[in-house]
């Protein structure tokens, strides 16, 4: 059997780059509920994976976006299906619901 | 063939089908239409919307979720006379390279059952490679469809950034999403893009490519590329040798330079992981999907999205949401995306001087199931050849090309070659030419 010659040793030592901290204010911000034992494995994959990119900082270059080509694509504003066409189908998908209408949490608490 | 023969071969086939390339048969229908895939058996990967099937992005966040309206690949498709048998197995939400990221089952190798399709579209090619259907569609954001193609020994395409609809596509990264065709041959994969292909009103980051095909002459070798990161030796030879034999029938080769396309790997690891955390803040538990039980606003998102999506999509929006981090876009995602703009010049500036550039498609051929679901960053490199057209939205096309032993089995290997931007058609010319050389 022939080995691989990926040498990732150098990549996948290096765990430092971002603290439990870090990780735990990551996924709070992603809405993320991870366990501890989660946290310490993405600290660890995530390090490895930001030693690997990072190697575009060695490389000079003027911060100018380039996206597509193509640029501001216009159409009319028009109304291409019938009211409510889509309503139910939609609805349908919807965790909770009360009519209508797609229950949400109270997004403001009494102490707030 | 008509509609009952169709449903009875097929099941006739998947009754010996070994690979578990498909979440679900759809109930059969009569073609919707005749054109030029009248009756055409084809099957979708999960994460394109066929309404009123289920699509799941092979995620338990999806598991229950029916499509209220098709994609234009679809209506296309139902257009041309394709008759939608199933939807196939995924890496969860297109993200790996193995399919082993599926919530719901591991798809295997129709080559050597131990081993991986390759991924993300990996049920879709091991359903062409195992003959369950002669048609299927993936999506290829950083080799989805051309890495899988390569494992499985069929023929993998990914368009021009544009050049299909990705209306109805189950979004993962926006600027690099393209549905992309797996089949046996280049002329039926020809036939299908012909199809789908084209602007759509509903896509406004569509476009026509050039119609005009100029015919290939000289074909271009990134040899830095192809030997600097690692490669296996015998797939490397067996590069060389189809190279030799390309020469041989006429075509002239030319080693090209593209500056610093050896980043693209890290480049796309960067834009791909934003791009990912923007778009899957979506699943929220509150409009359609799995939603957590939970007594706050806050648990609700965090319980459904923790609980609902896998490791690798866990890593990757958290990974995205770093790099778009205050303090960190600056370092990382602004810089990579200059550095895409610098690639593109790159190719550009090389495709002065040659016709089509060909690399490996794959750095090795398939590897064993479980062999690097615990190291990232070993499963990331699966994809290293094929990110340079993704993160500069050049077509791309893989072909089989030989194979190499593994464990006592022939293991397939691919052939890519990359095209200027819209010049998609050429690659099928030069396609059907190399089929009968290599």
């Amino acid at each position: 059997m022939v080995e691989s010659a990926f040498t990732l040793q150098n990549y996948a030592t290096i765990s430092n780059m971002i603290s439990t901290k870090e990780v735990k204010n990551l996924a709070d911000l992603a809405r993320l509920e991870l366990s501890l034992s989660e946290v310490e494995r993405f600290k660890d994959d995530i390090s490895s994976i930001l030693n690997y990119v990072e190697s575009i900082n060695s490389i000079d270059v003027e911060t100018s976006e380039r996206g597509t080509e193509e640029v501001n694509i216009f159409r009319e504003d028009t109304i291409t299906n019938k009211p409510f066409s889509y309503t139910d189908s939609l609805l349908s998908l919807a965790p909770k619901k009360e009519g209508a209408y797609i229950k949400v949490q109270k997004i403001l608490s009494q102490d707030e | 063939m008509n509609n009952s023969l169709l449903t009875k071969t097929l099941k006739q086939k998947l009754e010996k089908s070994e690979t578990d390339a498909f979440l679900e048969i759809f109930d059969i229908r009569e073609p919707r239409d005749t054109g030029a895939l009248s009756g055409v058996a084809t099957a979708i990967k999960d994460n394109i919307l066929y309404k009123g099937h289920h699509a799941s992005a092979s995620s338990k966040i999806l598991e229950n979720y029916v499509a209220p309206y098709s994609s234009t690949v679809v209506e296309r498709l139902l257009g041309a006379g394709a008759v939608i048998v199933g939807r196939t197995n995924m890496d969860e939400f297109a993200m790996g390279s193995s399919t082993e990221n599926s919530a719901y089952k591991k798809t295997k190798n129709p080559h050597d059952l131990t081993r991986v399709p390759g991924g993300s579209s990996g049920g879709s090619a091991a359903a062409v490679a195992e003959g369950l259907v002669p048609l299927a569609f993936g999506t290829d954001t950083g080799g989805s469809v051309r890495q899988p193609a390569a494992f499985c020994g069929v023929v993998g395409f990914k368009p021009s950034y544009g050049a299909i609809s990705r209306y109805g596509l189950i979004a993962m990264g926006s600027s690099l999403d393209q549905a992309g065709i797996i089949t046996t041959s280049v002329q039926e994969a020809l036939t299908a893009f012909n199809v789908v292909r084209g602007k759509d009103v509903y896509d406004s980051t569509s476009i026509n490519i050039d119609e005009e095909v100029k015919p290939v002459r000289t074909i271009g070798i990134p040899r830095a590329l192809i030997e600097k990161e690692g490669i296996d030796f015998d797939v490397l030879e067996n590069f060389n040798r189809t190279i030799d034999t390309l020469a041989s029938q006429g075509y002239a080769i030319q080693d090209v330079d593209i500056k610093h396309v050896e980043k693209s790997l890290a480049i796309y690891y960067i834009v791909m992981p934003a791009e990912v955390s923007s778009n899957l803040a979506r699943y929220d538990g509150v409009r359609y999907g799995f939603s957590a039980e939970a007594d706050t606003l806050f648990e609700l998102y965090s319980k459904t999205r923790g609980e609902g999506f896998g490791d690798e999509v866990r890593r990757r929006i958290m990974l995205g949401t770093y790099v778009l981090s205050s303090g960190y876009a600056d370092a990382y995602y602004r810089k990579a995306q200059a550095l895409r703009g610098v690639i593109r010049e790159g190719f550009d500036t090389a495709f002065g001087a040659v016709d089509v550039i060909a690399t490996p498609t794959t750095p090795s051929p398939a590897f064993k199931i479980g062999e690097r679901t615990s190291d990232p960053l070993a499963m990331y490199l699966a994809d290293i050849f094929t990110v340079p057209a993704s993160i500069t939205g050049l077509p791309a096309i893989s072909i089989p090309a030989g194979t190499v032993k593994r464990e006592g089995k022939a293991l397939p290997l691919g052939l890519q070659f990359i095209a200027p931007y819209k010049k998609d058609l050429s690659l099928f010319t030069l396609g059907q030419d190399s089929e009968k050389i290599i």
